[in-house]
């Protein structure tokens, strides 16, 4: 998948013009995007750890595998959001979606490690009436919020076509929203 | 004159004798103060006393105390050095005895961490709706040190369901109402990362220093391993709540029984303070008591 991520970063820059790379992954390019997968893998098995009481732990292959599936799945939007907003181009998005999808994990991280998240999750409990399970959604998209306020901002500002920007926002906002509630759960 | 102070006395006199009954733990309380008094130190925001085999109460030397008897009457005094005004607080008492090398020392996940609770009906004001009056039970060693050496949510497990119904709301400083699970940092600024959670572990670097981490656990290969309880047995711990009386003092009983060689009793006041111009939580009391 960084493969393909890289190849699209080629084909976004060689629409902008700069014929002698077409088809050629920059290898500055592809290291960020490899880069960007394994520390959202890492990023899962941590989160993944302090939901199980450690454990799951760093060495654990196969819930470092299951850490692809999220970034699979923002590709996968990436894609479709490229046909909405042709544009904007492929990487850029995917590259966003991706690095929303880190920011929020490190936001639940540290959250954790600092012990504001228990804090935070009790007054949402509170204050809206809801169950625990309820509580962890509302936490898991307050987090994506704040991630994706950080990263689609200026995409969203920039696009020419708001309306498109702001639906594909929205959707990676719920994306992770749902992966993150899904796949910590301690069950 | 005399006859309105007569009408006034006989109902003062009444209400008098409903507030000693209603506070039973005050007037123990007092009784501990008076049996120690002679032996209290001015400067000392904690002490521990003992009942000795010569019939008289004596301080337990800090490199611990050689008892002939299986259970031991300790009196527990916490000192208010940082403010004139008289608080209320919680101390956890934690025993235990260290598992002598060579010998057999089960896995966490096997050994059972004794928690009580007694109902002190003075002090259920700042009592949390799903608190309950009182509780006894006990849990796993290993679901006791995930939450309080690493800081960890209770399980979703009957083990978890305890630890949250054994921690309980009580009245602090200034009567503003803490709980005794409660994870806020003393004062990250100054590096103190302890709160009173952390408190609980029954490992002294976890109660001097603040929780271990919960990202370093989760790149260590091993996990989270249950670090407290390794080595100890027969755990117990205990909340009792207090308030200080006029003289900034208060005077908890405490009663328990050895269970064997290297047994040990750790005292932690969770509104304790030593005396200075910046409230900083007080170490923990820790007495060895050998039999």
């Amino acid at each position: 998948m960084a493969n393909g991520l890289a190849m699209t970063s080629a084909s976004h820059r060689g629409s902008e013009g700069s014929h002698d790379t077409r088809g050629l992954p920059s290898p500055v390019s592809a290291m960020l995007n490899i880069g960007l997968l394994l520390a959202g893998c890492v990023a899962f098995v941590l989160a993944k750890s302090i939901t199980t009481h450690g454990r799951v732990h760093i060495d654990d292959v196969e819930y470092l595998l299951v850490g692809v599936i999220p970034p699979a799945l923002l590709y996968g939007l990436s894609l479709a959001a490229d046909r909405l907003i042709p544009d904007a181009g492929k990487d850029s998005i995917a590259r966003r979606l991706l690095t929303t999808w880190l920011l929020t994990l490190a936001a639940f991280c540290l959250g954790k490690e600092l012990h504001v998240y228990e804090a935070l999750r009790s007054v949402v409990e509170a204050a809206a009436g809801i169950g625990r399970d309820g509580a962890e959604f509302a936490m898991a998209f307050l987090l994506a919020s704040l991630a994706s306020m950080t990263t689609m901002t200026g995409f969203v500002s920039r696009a020419p076509e708001k309306r498109s920007a702001i639906a594909v926002s929205l959707a990676s906002l719920v994306a992770i929203s749902v992966m993150m509630h899904l796949l910590l759960l301690p069950r | 004159m005399t006859k309105i102070s007569k009408i006034l006395s006989l109902p003062l006199f009444s209400i008098a004798l409903v507030w000693l009954a209603s506070t039973g733990m005050s007037r123990a309380d007092d009784y501990s103060c008076d049996a120690v008094a002679g032996l209290l130190t001015a400067s000392a925001e904690q002490e521990l006393f003992y009942w000795s085999p010569d019939r008289a109460w004596k301080a337990v030397p800090a490199d611990g105390l050689a008892l002939t008897t299986s259970e031991a009457r300790l009196i527990y005094v916490t000192r208010e050095l940082f403010s004139n005004e008289p608080r209320s607080g919680a101390i956890v008492v934690k025993t235990g005895r260290t598992i002598a090398s060579g010998a057999i020392d089960p896995e966490p996940i096997r050994k059972r961490i004794s928690l009580n609770r007694l109902r002190q009906e003075e002090f259920e004001r700042c009592q949390r709706p799903r608190d309950l009056p009182s509780f006894q039970g006990s849990v796993s060693a290993l679901e006791y040190d995930w939450h309080h050496d690493y800081g960890y949510d209770a399980s979703d497990n009957n083990d978890g369901y305890r630890l949250t119904q054994f921690h309980t709301g009580y009245a602090g400083r200034r009567d503003r109402c803490k709980e005794t699970d409660n994870t806020t940092f003393d004062a990250p600024l100054r590096w103190d990362w302890r709160s009173n959670r952390s408190q609980f572990s029954f490992d002294p670097s976890v109660v001097r220093g603040g929780f271990n981490s919960q990202i370093m656990a989760g790149l260590h290969p091993r996990g989270a391993t249950a670090v407290g309880s390794v080595g100890l047995a027969d755990q117990r711990v205990e909340i009792i709540k207090y308030r200080t009386n006029a003289q900034n003092v208060a005077c908890i009983p405490v009663r328990v029984k050895l269970t064997g060689a290297n047994f040990f009793i750790r005292i932690n006041d969770l509104e304790g303070a030593p005396g200075g111009t910046r409230l900083i939580r007080a170490d923990e009391l820790s007495r060895q008591l050998k039999r």
